[in-house]
């Protein structure tokens, strides 16, 4: 999401004059910290159920609550070192030391990982292998720096990145991953943000995230 | 006691016995360490002891992310040593159990280091020169003369670098990772259970740890007491 979400608040800003600050972090921290009162505006999270717990107890507003489009995984390896598998199957191959996913516990993307690995039938094999980062972020950095041979991370999280062999996941192998948005009432510029939320789920934001692999989950009519 | 409920023990008691583990292990290289360094400086027989001793101190004052960071370009797999490690072992230094045993060991040191310094620094020169006297070598009145005088500013100091050791987050985190059954300490299984909102399980693993710390200062505290008194 961070390079597809750049991409948006830079047109967003250029076409508004107003500023948008972004943090950048796990869904599932992210959301612990709204639920304790931090001050955001706007959360996009990479898993759509988390936005659940934030509507009940009206952190969020429920009303501007939606599930948007659906990430999809990758697996990635430094073009400079192991062959990457052309299946998710090939990761039992002794040449990949060790396996980077992000979190299945709270990483909506982890989980869709281990969920592949496990439908894949490899799960058992690599288990010993898998290291457990604290993001996709963290996993691409350790697959990145070297220190782990190949990462399970979202395929957003790639565009653009040099260096790197990406082969896509068959979507069938995990659940969907579904990314959400809602407005939350703990910070203190809502109008802008629901503004920002016009923008973000309008066309032009459509065509940027299917760009980088997302699929657009329209409205449902009422 | 149904299965479910045996299975959520396993589960907790896993990274807690893990932490005893590997918090015990760091702090006693911690020790021999750290009492080795403190003594060099003491004795002031050692040229650059305290250059040595800035070192041991530097891992309590840096930012555990800094911490981390240089850990992983000193022993990450790039480095010379983390290939030679993976060289020797079959696998990688990093995200093993040594490595969270390391994170232990840095956490632990600095306090068992600085604590034992104070403690054998208070042990008189008139002692010590009265002992050089007779004979000894600067070698044999550390064995003889400092170290037993200073054991219970040493046990005090190893009780409160294993406590902090048993607390250990951030670097345990870079270098070793967040892996179940591998590395998963009693912290990052919190940390784990708080983002995974399974805040039960939360509030249990932290009452355990923290008492397992308290334990260790007490322990600590108690046999520091009696080394000073019983002679």
């Amino acid at each position: 999401m961070t390079v597809a979400l750049d991409e948006i608040v830079r047109a967003f800003e250029a076409e508004t004059k107003r500023r948008v600050r972004v943090s950048y972090g796990a869904t599932g921290l992210l959301a612990k910290q709204i639920a304790g009162g931090a001050p955001f505006d706007l959360f996009i999270a990479a898993d759509a159920s988390v936005l659940d717990a934030l509507v009940r107890d009206d952190t969020c507003d429920g009303s501007t609550a939606r599930a948007f489009a659906e990430g999809s995984l990758v697996v990635v390896t430094r073009a400079s070192s192991a062959s990457p598998p052309a299946l998710l199957s090939d990761l039992v191959d002794p040449r990949f030391t060790k396996i980077a996913i992000a979190n299945p516990e709270h990483a909506p993307y982890g989980r869709a990982a281990k969920q592949a690995l496990t439908r894949a039938a490899v799960w058992e094999a690599v288990s010993t292998r898998v290291v457990t980062a604290e993001s996709v972020r963290h996993a691409l950095r350790l697959v990145e720096d070297g220190q782990v041979e190949a990462a399970l991370v979202a395929r957003a999280l790639v565009s653009g990145a040099v260096g790197l062999d990406v082969v896509p996941v068959d979507r069938a192998l995990h659940d969907p991953i579904r990314q959400g948005v809602v407005v939350c009432r703990g910070g203190t510029a809502t109008p802008g943000a629901r503004r920002f939320l016009a923008t973000f789920l309008g066309d032009d934001a459509r065509a940027t995230l299917e760009a980088h692999g997302f699929t657009w989950i329209p409205e449902r009519t009422p | 006691m149904d299965p479910g409920a045996h299975a959520v023990n396993d589960a907790l008691l896993e990274p807690l016995v893990l932490s005893l583990v590997v918090s015990l292990i760091g702090t006693l290289a911690a020790t021999i360490v750290g009492v080795a360094v403190a003594g060099a400086v003491s004795s002031r027989a050692i040229p650059f002891a305290t250059f040595f001793e800035t070192l041991v101190v530097a891992p309590m004052v840096l930012p555990p992310t800094v911490l981390g960071t240089f850990l992983l370009v000193a022993i990450g797999r790039g480095s010379s040593v983390g290939r030679a490690w993976e060289a020797l072992f079959g696998a990688p230094l990093v995200f093993s159990t040594t490595a969270a045993v390391l994170a232990c060991f840095l956490a632990a040191l600095p306090l068992v280091a600085r604590t034992a310094r104070a403690a054998m620094d208070d042990v008189s020169l008139e002692q010590r020169g009265a002992a050089a006297t007779l004979g000894a070598t600067p070698l044999v009145v550390f064995f003889t003369i400092v170290l037993p005088e200073s054991a219970g500013g040493i046990f005090a100091g190893v009780s409160l670098g294993f406590a902090r050791a048993l607390g250990d987050f951030g670097v345990t985190l870079m270098i070793a990772g967040n892996i179940p059954g591998l590395t998963q300490t009693g912290a990052l299984a919190i940390y784990d259970a708080v983002l995974g909102g399974r805040d039960l399980d939360a509030v249990r693993l932290s009452l355990a740890l923290a008492s397992l710390a308290i334990v260790a200062l007490v322990v600590g505290q108690r046999l520091a007491r009696k080394s000073t008194h019983g002679f």
